[in-house]
Formats: C-alpha cells, sequence, structure tokens
C-alpha cells in the first residue's frame, strides 16, 4: 500500500471514529435519561453499556488514551448496574452524565486535532466511590456460569488446557499473566486447535472442502441452487439451535431485533458524496429547465409538429424523472427531527436544577424529517429557546401554585411537516410574554419611540424581543446562554431561510414557531420584470399579487402605502431599491405582496413572468452580501437572475432604512 | 480465503479490515452482530471468523458456541478480538473453543501472529 493510500486510510478510521462516537455519546446521553425512570430496564443498562465499552475499545485503538480511561471506569460501573450489584440511583446517572460531558468535550478536542488530557479526576473519584459500593468483581452468577460449562466441556482435555482450566490461581491472581502463563494459555489454545481439526482426517471434512472448492467451482451452476436450498435448511436449524442455546428472553429479543433489521437496512455514506449528488441533481434541474424552455419555444414555432409532439414527450418524462431524482436526493439528507430534539431532556433536567424549578418536557413528532444541513444549524437556537422558556417562560412552584396552575412547569417540542416547510413549536406553560413589559424595555433601550409603541400590534411587540440589544440577561451561565440574546436565535433561523414567530397570551403560554424551508437548495421561485432586469421571489414568502392603480397610493409617515382590503400596505418600488430606472409604463404594475410572519410588504413589479424551480447559488465572494438579495440562479434560457431576500426586503421596510424609498 | 469480520463498532470492523489488508487478505465480508454472522456463514462459504465479544444481539461467545455445535460450520476458525482481557475471560472464550484470543487494543503484528498460529494449527493436524 502506498504512503498516500495509507494516510487516506487512517483519515477515513479517524472520521469512522467522530462520526461513530459523537452518535454514541448521543444515545448514551438519551438512555441515561431515561434510565432515571426505568432504572430496572436491563436491555438499556445492557444498551449503555455496550455504548461505553465501544468507546473504550474504538478510542484506545486511536490513541485516546484520555477518553479510554474514564470510559473504562464508566463501563465497571455499568456492569455491576447490569449484574444488580448496583442499584440504579440520582447520583450514578448523575456522574454518568458527567462522564459523557468528559467523553464529548474530549471528542471535541479530538476533532481539532488536540489530544492534551483534562483533568477530569474529580469524576473519576465518584466512580470509584460508586464502585466501590458495588460488590465485588468476581460474584456468585458468574461463578454458577463458569460451573454449569466446565460440565459441558469435553473430558478429552489434555495437560495445557486441562491446566488452565483447572489453575484458580491463574485465573483469580490479579495483574498482568507472566510469560510462563502467557506460554501455558497459548498451548492450551493450541490444544483447542488440535482438539478442533483431531477429526478432520475422520469426519466432517472442513479443511479438504475448502481446499477443493476452487477445483469444483467450475461444476458449479446446478449445484449453486442445491446449496442455496441446503444454507436454507442449515440456516432454519442453526436458528432454531441457537434459540435452544439462550433463553427465551433472548430468542425473544433476537427475533425482534431482526425484524427490525428488515425494517429499514440503512448504510452510512459519506456526507461529501450526497452533497455532490445534490449539486449534481440541481444542475440537472437547470439543464431540464433549459430544455423545457427550449422545446417549448420549439413548439411555438410550429414546424415539424410530429418532431415537436416528441420532443414535447420526452422533454415531459425528463422533467417527471429529474423531479423525482431531485426529490429521492433531497430525501437522503433528511433526517429525523428526534436528532435535534434528542438532546432536549438533558438540557430540561440540568435547566430544572439551575432554576430550582420542577419541569416536564413533551416531544412530539420527532419522526418528521428535515434537511441534516438545517438540523445542525439549529441546535444553537433550539438550546437558547429551550433556556428562555425555563428561565422567563416556566413560573416558580409556589408562583404557579398561587395562579392555580399544576406544580409542574411544561415544555413542548413540536414537529411536523406543512407542505413545503417543516414547522418546529417551543411552547411552555408559563406566564406568557406581558406586552406593557416588553414595550416599556424597547422604549427603554431606545429601539422605539412612544409614537410608534402606540401603533404596534401585538405580534409586532413580540418580534421586538428579537430586535438586537433588547435582551438583557447578559449574565453568562453555564448551561447554554453565552450571554447572547434572542436577535441571535433570529439571525440564525433567517439564515437557513427560515422565519420565527411567536403566539402567547398572558398567565397561559408562549410558543415559538419555526418554520423552516424542507431544503436549502432548490425553492419554487415567482420570477418578475423590474425594469429589463428579471428577479426571482421565493414563493414561499409570496402571499398574493395584486394588479393596482398608481392613483391608490397614498402616503403615511413619508412612506408609499396601498390600501389592501381592510390592511394598510406598506410599498417598495422595486426598481427604486435596486437602483433601476423608471418604469416606461404606468399603468398595469403589479404589487406582489410578501411577508414574513404577519408582516407585509407589497413589492412593485412591472410584469409577472412566472413560476418556475430555482436553484439557489451563492453570490460569490466577489459580490458578498448584497442588501436585498439572498443569492442568485440560471434560468432556462441561460440568463443569470438575482433572487429577491424576503426577510431582509421586509426588515428594511419596517426599520424606516434609506434604502427603502421615501416620498419626498 | 474468506474472513468474516464481526463486530457492532463500523470502526472497529476498519481497523480490523485494514489490519487484513495490510496483510494481503482482501476477500472479507462484515457482520454487525453474532446473529448476522450466522446469517452470513449460513448463506455462504468462509474460512475464518474474526469476533468482537460484546455485541446486541448475540454476543461472540455465543456465536462461537452456536458455531462449534453447527456441524457444516463447526470447525470454523474464530479469533476473539475483545477489550475483555480478564484472565477469567480468557478461559471462558477458551471453553467456548475459539482458537485465539486477541486483547484490544493490538497492533496488526499480533493480529496476523494470531492468525497465522490457527491456520499452521489446522495445516498441521
Amino acid at each position: 500500500m502506498t504512503n498516500f493510500e495509507q494516510d487516506k486510510e487512517i483519515q477515513e478510521l479517524f472520521d469512522s471514529f467522530l462520526i461513530e462516537t459523537e452518535e454514541l455519546l448521543d444515545s448514551i446521553s438519551s438512555d441515561l435519561m431515561v434510565l432515571e425512570s426505568n432504572a430496572e430496564d436491563i436491555e438499556l443498562l445492557n444498551r449503555l453499556f455496550r455504548s461505553f465499552h465501544t468507546i473504550k475499545g474504538t478510542s484506545s485503538f486511536m490513541g485516546v488514551d484520555s477518553m479510554a480511561s474514564i470510559t473504562h471506569q464508566a463501563e465497571d460501573v455499568l456492569n455491576k448496574l447490569r449484574r444488580s450489584e448496583l442499584k440504579v440511583n440520582l447520583n450514578i446517572i448523575d456522574v454518568l452524565l458527567e462522564v459523557h460531558d468528559w467523553l464529548k468535550l474530549l471528542l471535541d478536542r479530538v476533532k481539532a486535532r488536540n489530544f492534551e488530557p483534562v483533568d477530569y479526576s474529580k469524576t473519576l473519584e465518584a466512580l470509584a466511590k460508586i464502585d466501590k459500593r458495588g460488590g465485588e468483581p468476581d460474584d456468585e452468577p458468574q461463578k454458577a456460569k463458569e460451573d454449569e460449562q466446565t460440565n459441558d466441556s469435553p473430558k478429552t482435555q489434555e495437560s495445557a488446557l486441562e491446566a488452565v482450566l483447572s489453575d484458580p490461581d491463574l485465573v483469580k491472581k490479579p495483574g498482568d499473566f507472566t510469560q510462563a502463563e502467557i506460554d501455558l494459555i497459548d498451548d492450551a489454545f493450541l490444544e483447542v486447535n488440535r482438539q478442533l481439526y483431531l477429526d478432520v482426517i475422520i469426519g466432517t471434512n472442513y479443511v479438504k472442502d475448502n481446499i477443493s472448492e476452487a477445483t469444483e467451482k467450475i461444476a458449479l451452476h446446478k449445484k449453486d441452487e442445491e446449496s442455496e436450498k441446503d444454507a436454507d435448511e442449515k440456516a432454519s436449524k442453526a436458528i432454531s439451535k441457537s434459540k435452544t442455546a439462550t433463553s427465551p428472553m433472548q430468542a425473544l429479543e433476537s427475533v425482534k431485533a431482526k425484524e427490525q433489521k428488515t425494517g429499514s437496512e440503512t448504510i452510512r455514506v459519506d456526507i461529501n458524496r450526497v452533497e455532490a449528488l445534490m449539486n449534481l441533481s440541481g444542475e440537472l434541474v437547470l439543464g431540464r429547465n433549459r430544455i423545457s424552455q427550449i422545446s417549448e419555444s420549439i413548439a411555438l414555432e410550429g414546424k415539424e409538429k410530429e418532431l415537436t409532439r416528441e420532443l414535447l414527450e420526452a422533454t415531459a418524462q425528463i422533467d417527471f424523472v429529474t423531479s423525482e431524482i431531485q426529490t429521492a436526493v433531497m430525501r437522503m439528507r433528511m433526517v429525523p427531527v428526534a436528532k435535534l430534539y434528542q438532546k432536549a431532556p438533558r438540557m430540561i433536567r440540568d435547566l430544572s436544577k439551575e432554576f430550582n424549578k420542577k419541569i416536564n418536557l413533551v416531544v412530539k413528532g420527532e419522526e418528521t424529517e428535515i434537511d441534516r444541513g438545517i438540523i445542525d444549524e439549529l441546535n444553537n437556537p433550539l438550546v437558547h429557546l429551550l433556556r428562555n422558556s425555563c428561565d422567563h417562560g416556566i413560573e416558580s412552584t409556589e408562583e404557579r401554585l398561587s395562579k392555580g396552575k399544576p406544580a409542574d412547569g411544561t415544555v413542548t417540542l413540536d414537529a411536523e411537516q406543512e407542505g413545503n416547510a417543516i414547522v418546529l413549536r417551543i411552547t411552555d406553560d408559563g406566564k406568557g410574554l406581558d406586552t406593557e413589559k416588553i414595550l416599556d424595555k424597547a422604549i427603554q433601550r431606545e429601539l422605539i419611540t412612544q409614537e410608534q409603541a402606540a401603533q404596534m400590534s401585538k405580534r409586532e411587540i413580540f418580534q421586538l424581543i428579537f430586535q438586537p440589544g433588547f435582551s438583557t440577561s447578559a449574565v453568562v451561565t453555564n448551561v447554554s446562554g453565552r450571554g447572547v440574546g434572542m436577535d441571535v436565535v433570529k439571525t440564525n433561523i433567517q439564515n437557513l431561510k427560515g422565519i420565527i414567530d411567536i403566539e402567547s397570551e398572558e398567565g397561559k403560554f408562549t410558543t415559538f414557531i419555526i418554520k423552516l424551508p424542507l431544503t436549502l437548495a432548490i425553492i419554487q421561485g415567482l420570477l418578475v420584470r423590474v425594469g429589463t432586469n428579471a428577479f426571482a421571489v421565493p414563493l414561499s414568502s409570496v402571499i398574493e399579487v395584486v394588479a393596482f392603480d398608481e392613483s391608490k397610493i397614498y402616503s403615511i409617515n413619508h412612506k408609499e402605502v396601498i390600501r389592501l382590503r381592510e390592511d394598510i400596505l406598506p410599498l417598495v418600488r422595486m426598481n427604486k431599491f435596486l437602483n433601476l430606472k423608471e418604469f416606461v409604463k404606468k399603468n398595469n404594475q403589479y404589487i406582489v405582496v410578501v411577508g414574513i410572519g404577519l408582516m407585509r410588504v407589497g413589492l412593485i413589479v412591472e410584469e409577472l413572468l412566472g413560476q418556475q424551480e430555482i436553484v439557489i447559488k451563492s453570490l460569490g465572494d466577489y459580490l458578498g452580501t448584497v442588501k436585498g438579495l439572498a443569492g442568485s440562479t440560471i434560468l432556462g434560457d441561460g440568463k443569470v437572475v438575482m433572487i429577491i431576500d424576503v426577510p431582509e426586503l421586509v426588515e428594511l421596510c419596517f426599520s424606516n432604512s434609506d434604502l427603502i424609498n421615501f416620498v419626498s | 480465503m474468506r474472513f468474516l469480520v464481526v463486530d457492532d463498532s463500523p470502526t472497529m470492523r476498519r481497523i480490523v479490515i485494514n489490519a487484513l489488508k495490510t496483510f494481503g487478505i482482501n476477500d472479507i465480508v462484515e457482520a454487525e452482530d453474532g446473529q448476522d454472522a450466522l446469517a452470513k456463514l449460513n448463506s455462504s462459504k468462509f474460512e475464518f471468523v474474526i469476533t468482537d465479544w460484546n455485541m446486541p444481539v448475540m454476543t461472540g461467545l455465543e456465536l462461537t458456541k452456536a458455531i462449534r455445535s453447527t456441524d457444516s460450520i463447526k470447525h470454523l476458525p474464530i479469533l476473539m478480538v475483545t477489550t475483555r482481557g480478564l484472565k477469567e475471560d480468557i478461559v471462558e472464550a477458551l471453553k467456548a473453543k475459539v482458537n485465539n484470543y486477541v486483547v484490544k487494543p493490538f497492533t496488526p503484528q499480533v493480529l496476523k501472529e494470531k492468525i497465522d498460529a490457527i491456520l499452521k494449527a489446522i495445516q498441521g493436524s
């Protein structure tokens, strides 16, 4: 193997270790949370034991001794728990959670290629204390098991094997083996081998079978079928045997496991490959758009009718298949929201402790699937929102009781798919948002004026808490808060092309609603013309399109508005906003009404060009971020079109930015 | 030679497989627990099994016992690769009649020595 190949394999191995350990840590964390209420669940204890066990094995291989040694201690404790030598209690779970946290920290450091050890001696001490309270390692059940097996073993044992098996000192003596003992054990294994293959010469000829197999391969086809049948028989035999060999419980479990396996088999694929496939399918969409456009114009020309019809048919087929491929690839990137929500139980537990409140967690719709890239970016916002609910939402036990509410607060996490969007809801049954207080604070912090405050709707007031500089708690706390406010949450969500909204009723509840696109890469766009240029408006934020008349425009507070049914709609002249020329014709213009949450803005455009699936491409480094533009895309005819950033535009509009036109 | 590598940890399987490949062994099939291994052993032919001990569904020890009690495959060489390095563990593995035993972490060299030792024992008989 070349050096390069070796390096690559090591890198792959390293990556695999990181991914696997992270998954195991996640499962340890959620298992530990469940363990609190399911202390007797032996299957749970076994799984926890195996998780630690695997981390111990792989980390020692990767040379991360700091991980291996603490895992080793934790594994000992779990071993005692599952052998019922120890009883699960809160202290044990706390310490094991500590171990989990250390491992997570170490793993993060390993990720950054930092192999320095950390000082977890306190946790080790705590583990050792737990360990001591447990029984001796060589306990009764173990012995009984060994005795049982001695009876099974054949009587034809010869010296070395006999010596190992019958020498209690060799087994019970602590410490490493001496060379003599190692030799003895090696001899013992040799004995086993010899016994195993003793009957090779006489009976069922395993080794010979293998040698002659190669020569027999030629005459195979027919035989294959037979051996398959044979294999089936063997399989059922083996299974029935293994069933009788183990306890009924185990047999049941193995059947269960088998069922699960057939349910959904998975393979691990490098995320970069999926990413590449995603990009390619995006390009495919572009190509498809182009073909459809070309075939449509050919059809319009009306020549070669038969050929045109065939072309249209073929195009329709490609159209269909492309959409299917696109969905399939998208689904490859989808993971259940459970992956995001699984960290919540631990957080709620820690937060209840920190704030000394009793808080229950209810999780719904965890099976809802969402783009993996989005999940990763949602972690921090979720942490922040949960923290917010527990800190500011849920009241103290006394306060709750005095209000006639149940003593324990409840935080609910919910997820569901609504059309092309995923909606996440974080609800607490706490005191709700106090609009007066919010307004006072916003005025005090000079985010709004008294006059503005008087005109604001309930929803607009709620949105104030997302303003930079609104958040009060600048104190850095240990669970999540790094002194960042809700504005960061909103920015995170907006970066994901999502929106965040609040519903709340004073004294009853507060719900944060996060609405996200199913995927980041491909969206439905409404193409509009402004001057000579076409622009795309993401269809997800388009509420409606109306034709209008210049004469219906009023101005309020130096801003152009129009009355749309009973609402006043602020307007943005897209040509001014984008620094383009005046529209040529003054009549027959359109207003594209776009909205974020309940905020609505009308964009004045010259013409509607149609609806199209567009693949978002970034503007590239040389353009950087341009206010009001989310990116670009390529149309079927090869033209590059800019995509309007609706959330940003709406924000600019409501923040009285100079970028939005004023009536002079 | 066709090898079956049984371990519930993909990383561990990879470590073992990488080592095997450096010895020039490339015909390798993976299984993620004892039961998966048994199914694979029953559907095609293998010359060597390298198995972990602690696995969900069916442990390496149970797998060994199952192999040893199935006539058609009972002579299959089995190398146990495990973190269980206690003497009593080794004795238990001996009783179950694994051909040899490697304690993790191991160097590829040790793995090769153990495999060679087992193959030699088979040819010697």
